[in-house]
């Protein structure tokens, strides 16, 4: 039997754009999606932690809708910690994604619990991945994906030394909290922020390394332009936009 | 591996199939299927998942005549049968056609209805389990169904109808409930059919009281005369008899298993 693919670290490891799905928090819901995310290539399913109630006694069942449909499921976790960076893998997370990643150091500490001896310091178990995988520990490190949010104006000082840590599979740079840590709390159009954003980029790019963004349809081609391989949509503005065309079409017939 | 639709191999353009049911396709080829109750959360039936693809286990028992399995559970419990292509067998608890559909909407593959004892009991299963113009299954697509833009028209070659033959009413209707169509699976079981007789006690006291065997044997080689698949309950001890029988569709409890190897590890922590 072999470890499920990462069907989003399998796309940046081509070369090619993995795309995550933001906005889905039950697992029917996934499910259904699943035919949809199968027609428009989607790579990932991006389920909430640091902010929403994603947590340990939820991942096998969104993790496991996300399965079904070869769709990788990748969790934003609330802290930095270890322990549960590899609980999250261990219970079927394929991906991981740590909020606030500062310095070298905090970078290095997500790879301690994302990766198993001797890269890292992940505790032994099989996770739910694993399952009926006779030699889960020694592929599992091939198979997980580790992102990290660069998304404070101190990383972005500390962008050099933070690009150097091996086995972080993407550096996402998110503009809300990057804005805020710059004086400019909700104003991710400022022209400082902008432009710090985009050497950080840059500088991903320079370094080797693969860039992850949050846009949508009106801001995708700017974060291609700009190289990011991992790309996180939500959910919200395509509900809007169906709404929207739904509603327009009962406000305006007239017979 | 049981992932559906070669899940990482998809293609945008792939055309997508009805998942299939694994008990269905194995009793009508003549083999015998073997479904296992006990696991009530969805990471433990993921867990049992290559244990079953390693023993050629065929379907999980969720249980919802007598224990928690409702419709909040059934997605999850589900899903995580068809991540190794195991059948999803759901025993309900009334025989609703409401409840039936509803059943199979949300992932089951196979509905067990308790107590049918006549054949207008039978036909109300198949009015609810298939769609028009065999039954009345109400339009909408299951979550088997995601993806599938003709599941109506496959659904119910892929769904599995279950009845329990389990009170002696029904053992003196079995004639008429043989007759009706669309039944894949007569399940004879042994507790309710004893007590319905008299004899009060769980499966494995009561299968071997005479008046009952008697009467469970006959039940069987009716089935078998009628061209109909019987089904049939029990742990290792059993089984020779129920194959002997001709029955097809096995239910057994990991129950047993447990204590077989809770029994095994401790004689070896006694005797050390």
């Amino acid at each position: 039997m072999q470890l499920r693919p990462n069907r989003a670290k399998d796309k940046l490891a081509a070369g090619e754009v993995a795309i995550v799905i933001g906005g889905m928090s039950d697992p029917d819901a996934i499910d259904a999606f699943g035919p949809i995310a199968a027609a428009n290539d989607i790579a990932g399913m991006w389920l909430e932690g640091e902010h929403a109630g994603v947590d340990a006694s939820t991942l096998g069942n969104l993790t496991r809708a996300c399965d079904l449909w070869g769709i990788s499921p990748v969790v934003r976790i609330n802290e930095n910690s270890q322990g549960l960076i590899y609980r999250t893998l261990d219970c079927g997370a394929q991906g991981i994604v740590v909020p606030h990643v500062n310095n070298a150091a905090e970078a290095q500490n997500v790879v301690d619990g994302g990766k198993f001896p001797p890269i890292g310091k992940r505790g032994a178990y099989t996770s739910r991945q694993g399952h009926g995988v006779s030699n889960y520990m020694n592929i599992a490190d091939d198979y997980s994906l580790l992102v990290i949010l660069i998304e404070d104006i101190i990383a972005y000082e500390n962008l050099d030394e933070i690009l150097e840590v091996d086995q972080i599979d993407v550096f996402f740079v998110a503009p809300s909290d990057f804005a805020a840590s710059m004086g400019h709390t909700g104003d991710i159009n400022h022209p400082e922020v902008v432009e710090t954003m985009n050497d950080a980029f840059r500088r991903i790019e320079a370094a080797g390394r693969n860039s992850g963004a949050t846009c949508g349809q009106a801001d995708a081609q700017r974060y291609l332009d700009l190289g990011a391989k991992f790309l996180l949509t939500s959910i919200g503005p395509w509900l809007s936009a169906g709404a929207a065309g739904f509603t327009d079409l009962v406000n305006n017939h007239s017979r | 591996m049981g992932s559906f639709p070669d899940a990482h191999n998809r293609k945008a353009t792939q055309e997508m199939k009805l998942r299939p049911n694994r008990v269905k396709e194995k009793i009508y080829a003549g083999e015998v299927a073997v479904s296992v109750v006990g696991f009530t959360h969805p990471d433990d039936i993921d867990t049992f998942g290559p244990i079953a693809n390693a023993n050629g286990i065929d379907a999980v028992w969720l249980e919802g005549e007598h224990a928690g399995v409702d419709h909040a559970n059934l997605g999850n419990l589900t899903r995580a049968c068809d991540l190794w292509g195991l059948t999803p067998v759901v025993r309900i608890n009334e025989n609703s056609q409401g409840l039936i559909y509803r059943t199979l909407d949300c992932g089951a593959q196979a509905i067990a209805v308790p107590h049918v004892n006549t054949a207008a009991e039978a036909q109300n299963v198949v009015l609810g389990g298939k769609f028009p113009p065999i039954g009345r299954r109400g339009n909408y697509a299951s979550r088997q169904g995601h993806g599938i833009p003709n599941y109506m028209e496959l659904a119910d070659d892929h769904s599995l109808l279950i009845v329990f033959i389990e009170d002696i009413i029904a053992y003196q209707n079995l004639d008429e409930i043989l007759e009706v169509e669309h039944i894949d699976i007569f399940f004879v079981a042994p507790g309710d059919f004893a007590a319905s007789m008299g004899h009060k006690g769980i499966w494995d006291q009561v299968a071997n009281i005479p008046e009952v065997a008697k009467t469970m044997e006959d039940t069987f080689r009716r089935i078998n005369a009628a061209g109909k698949i019987a089904g049939a309950t029990c742990g290792k001890a059993g089984l020779e008899r129920y194959l002997d029988l001709g029955a097809k569709f096995f239910l057994t409890t990991t129950q047993e298993w447990l204590n077989d190897g809770a029994g095994n590890f401790m004689s070896i922590v006694k005797n050390h």
